[in-house]
């Protein structure tokens, strides 16, 4: 039934192919679009309340004008980090809902932020010195044995679990996170008045150094992405058959896994748990441009990147000049849609 | 699902700046909620930076009112919650939720039994741990163990309004429990407080000496600063993940306004109160002429430490005068209380400088 959802868009027929690749352009296009007037905008907002001229003529000025540095030092690291995480999220989506053919699907749902989230959580209250990039990889760590945690509960590894199942063991999962990660918290009252902040998830104090710790994970996630794209899409044509095309598929399924923790782990470790952009976008993304892995990875990552842009863009209204985490946004779309997605799905077992 | 119950006990954290009227409990306590929004809300107006705030100008009305029970038998004390509650005879096995009435209790000379110090007897700064005698700790300020208080016996608990007003209940089931203002208020609300402490401890004289001396130790201190010195300064929280100022109406900067400097976080949005997530930018707008901020868990990194690297916070007038102070977080944001604001207001005139 699954994966049946996930492949029901590629029978097309061949005469609509044409309108499929424009539909596709289009989405591409309207996706740049946003995601550069959201970069424009976010770049435009500052306490310093610079007009756009004056960003503009900043970005090109001399190095040594202050209006410069907070250009180049505060904002286009924010507005960068916005990019990266929301594509990253957006990507690890996909993969996720490719690899255990379900829905719902989604680094939030299976645990994947929660787990990163809680090593993230520990690395400021206990572990203070831990930073850069052994934050990411105890990260990434973090969210592949929430990961594995769930899939295994859920029997998704063998491909025969519901996206109910799936979501089931996601909640239970990341809700025994969840509590593990207030315990730390309340057990170290005396310094987690920031972490509230960081579990919502945002790029609100986003570096240069932030960027260089991601980069890296994100480029090898975004490859493996796009490694994975041919084998997603026989996986997705059925278990059964994709092991009569030759597909290794419980390979795939563990390489899928590691890619998405990968993304999401990496995100999670800078940028906090933004929460379902792993799942809005790629179901948006998929409904318009069809299930074709090899289009629907490049185009969700823009699309991903675009809604965090211009949801940090929104978060910035809320109680400006002050920062109010991007993930508040995010959580905000999100919830409806997982309701929405959750209904849906149910309506089609029965 | 994560992020939706974390976006709750952010908003949740922010909002308990204003705190709730708490329920009034049974036992010993009438419940009575007309003081509690004047009692609970935050401090009208900042501690004037002409001059040290005092017993004499307690503003709170029921600290005032309570000092008419100085002395009784059975005092009638309302609480910040608005419950009246009966404290008899002289109390002598407090329990204090929080480190600042345990070094009030001390200073009348009823050192608590028990106190709340989060499980870590390093959480009490010496100046206020010399003076007490061994005590059992009752865990953590926010949800202290219920049952090691009642193991203890108490004749009197001295709970935070803001923190533990979920609880209160429970802690009035144990003992006679009064509600005191102490996190997330200012300096005046703390000596209000005190004053309340020595009233239901029947100390009254001594908490009046207590506070006297505190004046005199406050304005020896003061002098030791330029009397023109009004730069402005903020006080900030910094992790590795979020960088908070304090307004013009939290501790630490009360205490820092006592001594004449002009608390540069207000106006604004800072008019909302509390500690606000803020960035390099807004930080650097706001341009104060003195930085001082702590580490949580004073670590030795957080991201306002790596912003002191940047050009842009080194184009702040802070930062070109050297008056970024890295100050200890366990005195400036987790203490409170009288010998809290001595040590800050000390620590502060001696990073400034002065005559």
């Amino acid at each position: 039934m699954a994966a049946r959802t996930l492949t029901r868009r590629a029978s097309r027929p061949c005469s609509s192919a044409a309108t499929h690749h424009v539909t596709t352009a289009v989405v591409v296009a309207l996706g740049l679009a946003l995601l550069v007037a959201g970069a424009i905008w976010d770049l435009g907002i500052g306490a310093s309340g610079m007009s756009p001229g004056a960003v503009l003529h900043a970005l090109a000025g001399p190095a040594s004008s202050i209006s410069h540095q907070i250009v180049w030092t505060i904002r286009v690291p924010r507005v960068l980090l916005a990019a990266i995480v929301g594509g990253t999220m957006a990507v690890a989506g996909v993969i996720m809902q490719g690899t255990a053919a379900n829905p719902l699907a989604a680094p939030d749902i299976v645990g994947v932020s929660a787990g990163a989230a809680l090593v993230g959580v520990a690395g400021t209250v206990i572990f203070a010195g831990l930073g850069g990039t052994a934050l990411v990889l105890a990260s990434i760590g973090g969210a592949a044995a929430a990961a594995f945690c769930v899939i295994g509960i859920a029997g998704a590894g063998q491909g025969r679990t519901g996206p109910a199942r799936l979501a089931l063991a996601g909640v239970t999962v990341t809700a025994m996170l969840l509590a593990l990660t207030q315990a730390l918290l309340l057990l170290h009252q005396t310094g987690t008045a920031g972490v509230f902040f960081w579990l919502v998830g945002g790029v609100n104090f986003a570096s240069w150094q932030d960027i260089h710790t991601i980069a890296p994970w994100a480029a090898a996630g975004m490859a493996g992405a796009m490694l994975l794209a041919r084998p997603l899409n026989i996986l997705a044509l059925g278990e059964d058959t994709a092991r009569g095309l030759g597909l290794k598929v419980t390979r795939t399924r563990i390489l899928g896994v590691l890619c998405t923790v990968c993304l999401a782990g990496s995100a999670v470790a800078v940028a906090g748990p933004v929460a379902f952009v792993g799942l809005i976008v790629p179901h948006i993304v998929r409904l318009l441009v069809g299930t074709n892995h090899l289009v629907l990875i490049p185009v969700s990552g823009l699309c991903g990147a675009a809604l965090v842009t211009l949801a940090d863009v929104a978060c910035r209204y809320v109680q400006f000049p002050f920062e109010t985490p991007t993930g508040v946004v995010t959580a905000l779309l999100g919830t409806p849609f997982f309701i929405y997605l959750a209904r849906s799905q149910a309506r089609r077992t029965r | 699902m994560l992020a939706a119950a974390a976006a709750a006990a952010c908003l949740a954290v922010t909002a308990c700046g204003t705190g709730s009227a708490g329920g009034a409990g049974g036992g010993s306590t009438a419940g009575s909620t007309a003081a509690a929004a004047a009692a609970a809300s935050p401090a009208s107006a900042a501690s004037p930076a002409s001059g040290i705030v005092t017993s004499d100008s307690a503003a709170d009305a029921n600290a005032r009112a309570n000092l008419a029970q100085c002395g009784l038998p059975a005092r009638q004390i309302t609480d910040a919650s608005g419950a009246v509650v009966t404290v008899n005879g002289d109390p002598d096995r407090v329990v204090t939720v929080q480190p600042s009435f345990a070094d009030e209790a001390s200073l009348a000379g009823v050192p608590p039994v028990g106190i709340g110090d989060d499980n870590d007897p390093n959480l009490i700064i010496p100046q206020i741990k010399d003076r007490l005698k061994p005590y059992t700790s009752i865990g953590l300020r926010q949800s202290p163990n219920v049952a090691v208080i009642g193991q203890l016996h108490p004749d009197l608990i001295i709970a935070d309004y803001v923190a533990n007003v979920s609880i209160l209940a429970q802690l009035r089931a144990i003992a006679p429990t009064i509600a005191l203002l102490s996190d997330h208020t200012d300096y005046r609300q703390n000596l209000d407080s005190a004053l309340n402490v020595g009233v239901a401890l029947n100390k009254c004289t001594q908490m009046k000496a207590a506070l006297a001396a505190h004046a005199n130790v406050m304005a020896k201190i003061r002098a030791g600063l330029n009397s023109g010195d009004h730069r402005t300064f903020i006080f900030a929280l910094s992790n590795k993940k979020n960088t908070s100022v304090f307004n013009y109406q939290q501790y630490a900067t009360t205490v820092v306004s006592s001594l004449g400097l002009t608390a540069a976080a207000r106006g604004g949005q800072f008019q909302a109160g509390d500690a606000k997530g803020t960035s390099m930018e807004t930080l650097v707008t706001l341009n104060p002429d003195v930085v001082f901020y702590a580490n949580e868990n004073n670590a030795a990194a957080s991201l306002l430490t790596s912003w002191e690297q940047s050009p842009v916070f080194q184009a702040m007038t802070a930062y070109k005068d050297h008056a970024v102070y890295h100050v200890d977080q366990r005195t400036w944001s987790l203490m409170r209380g009288v010998t809290a604001s001595e040590v800050i207001a000390q620590q502060a005139v001696s990073l400034l400088g002065g005559k």
